[in-house]
C-alpha cells in the first residue's frame, strides 16, 4: 500500500500490488490493474521510491 | 432562419387551402361549408382549454422562447467542437490540466456546457464521478427539453379529440333539429356541418402540432449528440490521452464527409507549423 496525494490535495492510499502503469500526461496519472485510474500530484521517484520501500518492508517482516 | 420549416408550413397550408377550394363547386360555397365559428370554438377553444388544464404554467411560458430556439436554422456545427477539444488536450498534455480552467475561457468556442464540463477535471474530481455526473447533467437537460414538445404533443392529441367531440354536438343538434319534410338536403347539410370539426382537430395536430413537436425533438437530438461527445472529448482529456488519437476517436461523431473536411484542414496547418520549427531550429 502506497500513500499518494490526489490532484485535489486529498491524501489516499492505492494498492501497490495492483499498479499495472504509471504514467505523465504530465500529471502523474496510476492506472490499475482493475482499469481505474487515479491522476496524483506525486513525482513519478517518489511513488517509485515509495513502492520499493514497501516492498522492502513485507520482505523484512521487521513488524514482526 | 429555419427555411425548410418555413417552405413546409407555406406549401402544406397553400396546398391544402388550394384543394380545398378546387373539390367546392364555388367560393362562397367553401367558404360557408369549412369556415364556421362555433366549430371553432369547440375545437380551437377545447383543444387549448384542455392543454391549459394538463401542462404545467412553466412549460406554458416557455413556449414562445421553444419557437424562437425552433426558427432558428443553424446546425450545431460537431466538427467546431473536436477542434475546441482538441485544442484542450494539446494544452493539457503540454502544460497540465490545471491550465485548462484558463485556456477554456480563452478559447474561440465559447460554450457553458464545455466550460461546466472541463471545470470538473480541473477540480480533479475521480474519472468515474466526473462520468457519473456529466450523464446526470445531461439526462437533466433531457428532461427539461421534454417540457418544450410536451405542450405540442398534448396539444396536438386533444385537437382531433375536440374535433370527435364537436361532430357528436353537431350530430346531436341535427337529429334534434331534424325536419322530416326536408329530408336528405336536411340531413346532408347538417352532417357537413358537423364533420367541420373534425377536419379542424386534425388540421391542427398533423399541420401544426405534429411538426413543431418533431422539429423540436430533431433539434433536442443534435444537441444531445454536442453534449455526448463533449463528455467523450473532455474524459479522453483527463485520461491523458494523444490529442490526434481523441480527434480521431470523436470524428466517429460526425460523416465522413465533414471527417475528411476536418482531416483536409488538419493537413493545410500541419506543413505550416513543421516550417515554423524547422526555421526556429535553423535559428539556434
Amino acid at each position: 500500500m502506497v500513500e499518494v496525494i490526489g490532484l485535489n490535495g486529498e491524501e489516499f492510499v492505492i494498492n501497490a500490488n495492483l499498479i499495472e502503469t504509471i504514467e505523465f500526461i504530465p500529471e502523474t496519472k496510476i492506472t490499475l490493474t482493475t482499469g481505474k485510474y487515479f491522476l496524483v500530484r506525486d513525482p513519478k521517484e517518489e511513488i517509485i521510491d515509495k513502492i520499493i520501500e514497501y516492498n522492502q518492508k513485507i520482505f523484512r517482516g521487521n513488524n514482526l | 432562419m429555419n427555411i425548410t420549416f418555413i417552405i413546409g408550413l407555406v406549401a402544406g397550408l397553400g396546398l391544402v387551402f388550394f384543394g380545398i377550394f378546387n373539390s367546392g363547386s364555388n367560393v362562397t360555397q367553401v367558404a360557408q361549408s369549412f369556415i364556421n365559428i362555433p366549430s371553432m370554438y369547440i375545437t380551437f377553444g377545447g383543444a387549448f382549454s384542455a392543454t391549459i388544464m394538463s401542462i404545467p404554467l412553466s412549460y406554458l411560458k416557455e413556449v414562445p422562447k421553444n419557437i424562437k430556439v425552433l426558427m432558428k436554422g443553424e446546425k450545431i456545427d460537431l466538427s467546431q467542437y473536436i477542434d475546441a477539444i482538441e485544442e484542450l488536450a494539446r494544452e493539457a498534455r503540454l502544460k497540465g490540466l490545471l491550465v485548462l480552467e484558463e485556456k477554456v475561457n480563452t478559447i474561440e468556442l465559447q460554450d457553458e456546457f464545455l466550460k461546466y464540463c472541463v471545470m470538473l477535471i480541473v477540480d480533479a474530481i475521480e474519472p468515474t464521478k466526473v462520468r457519473a455526473q456529466i450523464e446526470n447533467e445531461i439526462s437533466c437537460i433531457e428532461a427539461r427539453h421534454a417540457s418544450a414538445w410536451s405542450v405540442f404533443d398534448t396539444l396536438g392529441s386533444f385537437g382531433p379529440a375536440f374535433g370527435m367531440l364537436g361532430t357528436l354536438i353537431g350530430l346531436i343538434n341535427m337529429l334534434a333539429n331534424m325536419d322530416p319534410t326536408g329530408g336528405a338536403d336536411a340531413l346532408g347539410k347538417g352532417m357537413s356541418i358537423a364533420l367541420v370539426t373534425t377536419f379542424y382537430g386534425t388540421f391542427l395536430n398533423n399541420m401544426i402540432c405534429a411538426p413543431v413537436s418533431n422539429r423540436l425533438k430533431a433539434k433536442h437530438e443534435e444537441e444531445m449528440l454536442s453534449k455526448e461527445l463533449i463528455m467523450e472529448g473532455v474524459l479522453s482529456i483527463q485520461s491523458g490521452e494523444n490529442p490526434k488519437y481523441i480527434k480521431e476517436k470523436l470524428s466517429s461523431y460526425i460523416s465522413y464527409q465533414e471527417r475528411d473536411l476536418l482531416l483536409e484542414a488538419d493537413k493545410e496547418e500541419k506543413p505550416k507549423k513543421k516550417l515554423k520549427k524547422r526555421k526556429n531550429k535553423k535559428e539556434k
